[in-house]
């Protein structure tokens, strides 16, 4: 067997992502269907019972800006882009580990073929990355529409925001995962992975003051960079706050690097003890 | 008598079943007041009336919930359990997905409905600051007429899916549009339009106002409420049961394909 080295494996799995995509494209409308009813669904369920302005009026406090109808729609459209994103980056990442270690057991042809360390990393990286811009796409004509030129700005802003917080993401979720995979012996691991997703949302505050979150669960939210995010998507849409995306830039950074080393020391001393 | 021993003896199953996935019960349980404190603590603090927002929406959403979980349930039949060959040795023994749906429908309106939404009205309650006598309903005989009539609804949801998915070629994603599509009428509730009576063509529209009119919210006038759901209900349970034997026919002339 052919011991091949990261750039191989990030291929290997760029490939198998681009399959998957054609494969589950209904699924990815579904998440595109999904990410639209949601923001729609916070603006205008209250509506049915209340004054339109006053809803305009109480989401513009929480964005901390004066919106109109159409803007608030806009707004609260990018910002539940961020739903997909964290539910399939954490879902999926760590169902590949469960999956591939636990439950199908191609562990022992991954681990001949390449390191356990290149493969985790590259995994928490590529799919990461490849699933946001899948889930995220359809913000392009949308904006596009809304904002015309100005939109294509925004939607790369969005994007590059989106992408590095998925990134970082994916690293957290591969420790989480890993942990679970290669330490217990839990029978349905899938568990912990989709009690993540909400408890990262409900505690980042996307749609409200996050004085209005109880502690424990922004403990869950602020080892992430989903608060941050949000509040770049919150402003973006009207104008570019610098301080925002510099104090999302100056997180992810910090994230990033942390977690990166941690999951690059933790997954070298796993490998020792998986081919062990 | 037959009949209601055997509906039993399915129940019985059911909620053997039920022990056996226990912590993925409680997970999901978790799971879903998580997701729905994190979708519905904006939309009632969007809200004018907080409290009315609370007692308009809420009722709406258990109804939704326990409609989505029959979509979940019947698409479990027929499509993941037939990976699993469990649709086979069902449907061996003359059991169609009618007696799937009343092997779990007691447990899954318990659980998925009733259960999760007193742990999402007191979250909600404590995220919102809305006491007690708010969140609890003020007439409890309706709500209980509601949780009842969540019976047939169910079984009613669960086989117009089957029938749909047997038939037709539409993937399980479609049913994922679907579960979303059924806010209109439970969540949304029926004022948007100037003929509210258009909302019917939802089934659990008539379970969630009778939810909502526990709290005094309902948008049907409740007496008419009252005569509609009597009339439909058993209705619901008869159409369920001829749908699912015609969905079974269907699966026994040209056999049920595993698809996504």
């Amino acid at each position: 067997m052919v011991f091949i080295g990261l750039l191989n494996i990030v291929l290997a799995l760029i490939y198998r992502e681009l399959v998957w995509f054609r494969r589950f494209l209904a699924d990815y409308v579904v998440s595109w269907v999904f990410a639209s009813f949601i923001s729609l669904s916070i603006i205008l369920i209250p509506m049915s019972i209340s004054d339109v302005n006053i809803v305009v009026l109480r989401f513009s406090s929480v964005v901390g800006m004066e919106l109109d109808l159409s803007t608030a729609l806009l707004v609260s459209i990018l910002l539940s882009s961020i739903v997909p994103v964290v539910a399939v980056c954490v879902n999926d990442v760590a169902h590949v580990i469960f999956a591939e270690f636990k439950f199908i057991d191609v562990g022992p042809l991954i681990l001949g073929s390449t390191t356990l360390k290149y493969y985790l990393l590259a995994n928490a990286f590529v799919r990461s990355s490849l699933m946001t811009l899948g889930i995220t796409i359809y913000l392009l004509p949308v904006l596009i529409y809304a904002l015309s030129f100005y939109g294509l700005l925004v939607f790369l802003i969005v994007e590059l925001s989106l992408q590095i917080s998925a990134i970082i993401l994916g690293l957290y979720i591969t420790l989480v995962a890993s942990l679970i995979t290669f330490y217990t012996n839990v029978s349905r691991p899938w568990v912990v992975a989709n009690l993540l997703p909400p408890l990262i949302l409900s505690g980042s505050g996307i749609y409200i003051p996050t004085y209005v979150v109880p502690l424990i669960l922004r403990v869950f939210a602020y080892i992430t960079p989903i608060p941050y995010v949000s509040r770049v998507l919150q402003t973006v849409a009207i104008c570019l706050s610098l301080p925002e995306i510099l104090t999302f830039l100056t997180v992810a950074v910090i994230l990033l690097t942390s977690y990166l080393v941690v999951t690059t020391v933790f997954s070298s001393k796993l490998e020792f003890r998986v081919r062990r | 008598m037959r009949v209601l021993t055997k509906v039993f003896k399915l129940m019985y199953i059911g909620t053997y079943i039920a022990r056996i996935h226990l912590s993925s019960y409680i997970a999901w349980l978790v799971n879903s007041v998580l997701w729905f404190i994190f979708i519905f603590t904006p939309v009632m603090m969007l809200s004018q009336d907080v409290v009315k927002a609370f007692q308009t929406f809420i009722p709406g959403l258990l109804v939704m919930s326990c409609g989505g979980v029959a979509i979940s349930a019947t698409v479990e039949f027929l499509r993941w359990n037939v990976n699993q060959g469990i649709t086979d040795i069902f449907r061996e023994n003359g059991l169609n997905i009618f007696a799937y749906l009343l092997t779990g429908v007691h447990i899954d309106i318990t659980v998925h409905g009733l259960l999760s939404y007193i742990l999402l009205a007191l979250g909600l309650s404590n995220y919102l600051n809305i006491g007690l006598p708010e969140v609890l309903p003020k007439n409890p005989v309706l709500f209980i007429i509601a949780i009842i009539s969540l019976i047939p609804t169910y079984l009613l949801i669960g086989s117009i899916t089957a029938y749909v998915y047997t038939v037709s070629r539409v993937s399980s994603a479609w049913m994922l549009i679907a579960q979303m599509l059924i806010a209109v009428g439970t969540v949304i509730p029926p004022n948007i339009l100037t003929s509210s009576y258009v909302f019917l063509v939802n089934p659990l529209t008539i379970v969630a106002e009778l939810a909502r009119a526990s709290y005094g919210q309902n948008v049907f006038e409740l007496n008419t409420l009252l005569q509609i759901s009597l009339i439909t209900l058993p209705l619901y349970v008869v159409v369920a049961y001829f749908i699912s034997i015609k969905s079974d026919e269907y699966i026994s002339r040209r056999g049920l394909e595993y698809r996504f």
